[in-house]
């Protein structure tokens, strides 16, 4: 995959813009970056808060050839390569089901990935952001939310700080390298061993998933292949969730 | 199912041959009304036997068959019912759903008729749509699925609620071409 770079200084919504350019033909690899978002997105509706400077807006092209069942892989697979690359910068995050980031309990990237069908076959757009500065977040997602800023390793030289540029660079580098191996032979379930190695979500863990129309908990079992995660309720029966959002509760 | 405390009652008057020359020939509204009684009392097999005659009333209940899922109330609490009322009395039944085109989900994950919460639907009943039609987003694993009628027609029949879970292959719409 060649990645293309395309940078804006403002937009709406870089996974706007990037669905619109795979519809015009975009080959895979095409990123669009933008150091704003006047409209960014979050799941379902949800606004990505996107101040100037303050995070990375980044969106890429994908082509898979992958069964559409098997497509929300490409979602866990990007939640592996933000992992890396905050971990590059000296950040140990964990991955929370299906895809946020975390540092400490607190979110400091949302992954966002859409299909579309476009002349020539399926598009998946993989929007990420990475929150880089805290000082612009609004105060309703301060308590929830972090950045980069507040987790930069401190060496002796000062503090290595996170720019966009050297992000960038990184982030499309780990994205190449998992998107490889989730295209090769046992990719699919090479893809989801690396994301168990870094979610403390995955096993054992009492959760609360909040679904659109009810509220379940239990503890968590894993993943399905696809990369659903299977719940334990208290009676012993499983649930499978394909889509929701996971709280973690405290053990009692 | 049967109903044994009818049929043992056939059973038990096998020469009442007074009242059964009554029964000898059922008119078209003595079956109308028995089958109204069965109807009523929610069977779905009733047989009645003599030496003259022999009744079998038998409804077909199409119940909805979707994979098996672990949560999905909303979703077969809006199957469609329209074939459930078979007319017992053997005429014709009008199958709305025959003929329809149906869109059913490339994948498993819940169903949403608009972009977002507060956008207006993608398509309702009644909307025209063709082929490149965007008509639902079915999300899984936060990877939004953006389905496409991939026909041309009108939308007659919405089958899931906003929201609710939906299974590989479930219908979602009934397009009339």
């Amino acid at each position: 995959m060649n990645i293309n770079l395309l940078t804006f200084d403002t937009i709406d919504s870089t996974n706007t813009e990037a669905l619109k350019q795979a519809r015009l033909g975009a080959e895979e690899g095409l990123c669009i970056v933008a150091r704003q978002q006047t409209a960014g997105r979050g799941r379902h509706g949800r606004t990505w808060v996107s101040e100037p400077d303050a995070g990375l807006y980044f969106s890429i092209v994908l082509r898979p050839k992958i069964e559409t069942q098997y497509l929300p892989l490409i979602t866990l697979m990007t939640g592996v390569a933000v992992h890396d690359t905050l971990g590059e910068f000296g950040i140990d995050a964990d991955i929370k089901w299906v895809n946020d980031l975390h540092v400490d309990g607190k979110k400091i990237c949302g992954i966002l990935a859409e299909t579309t069908d476009t002349p020539n076959g399926l598009a998946v757009i993989v929007g990420i952001g990475i929150n880089i500065k805290s000082s612009n977040l609004p105060p309703e997602i301060a308590d929830t939310a972090t950045s980069i800023e507040e987790h930069v390793r401190v060496t002796p030289l000062g503090v290595e700080t996170a720019e966009t540029v050297s992000l960038t660079q990184s982030l499309t580098k780990f994205i190449t390298y998992f998107y490889d191996i989730l295209r090769g032979e046992n990719g699919r379930a090479e893809i989801i061993d690396e994301w168990r190695k870094r979610s403390k979500y995955f096993s054992g863990k009492p959760v609360r998933v909040v679904l659109e129309n009810e509220t379940l908990e239990g503890i968590t079992d894993g993943l399905e292949t696809n990369g659903a995660l299977r719940i334990k309720r208290k009676d012993g029966s499983l649930a499978i969730v394909q889509a929701g959002d996971v709280e973690l509760l405290r053990a009692t | 199912m049967s109903d044994p405390g009818a049929s043992a009652e056939a059973k038990d008057k096998p020469t009442g041959k007074g009242k059964s020359t009554g029964a000898a020939s059922l008119n078209l509204d003595e079956i109308r009304e028995l089958a109204d009684l069965v109807n009523e009392h929610g069977f779905t097999d009733f047989e009645f036997e003599n030496e003259n005659i022999r009744v079998r009333l038998s409804k077909q209940v199409s119940a909805p068959v979707y994979a098996a899922a672990p949560v999905q109330p909303i979703a077969a609490a809006s199957a469609p019912v329209s074939t459930a009322t078979a007319a017992p009395d053997g005429a014709p039944v009008v199958d709305e759903e025959a003929g329809l085109h149906k869109i059913t989900s490339p994948i498993v994950g819940t169903f949403y008729r608009s972009p977002s919460p507060d956008k207006p639907s993608y398509v309702s009943e009644g909307s025209i749509v063709a082929p490149e039609t965007v008509v639902c987003i079915v999300e899984a694993m936060k990877l939004m699925n953006e389905i496409q009628a991939e026909t041309s027609g009108e939308i007659v029949k919405i089958y899931v609620e906003n929201g609710a879970p939906v299974e590989y292959g479930q219908p979602l719409f009934g397009i009339r071409k």
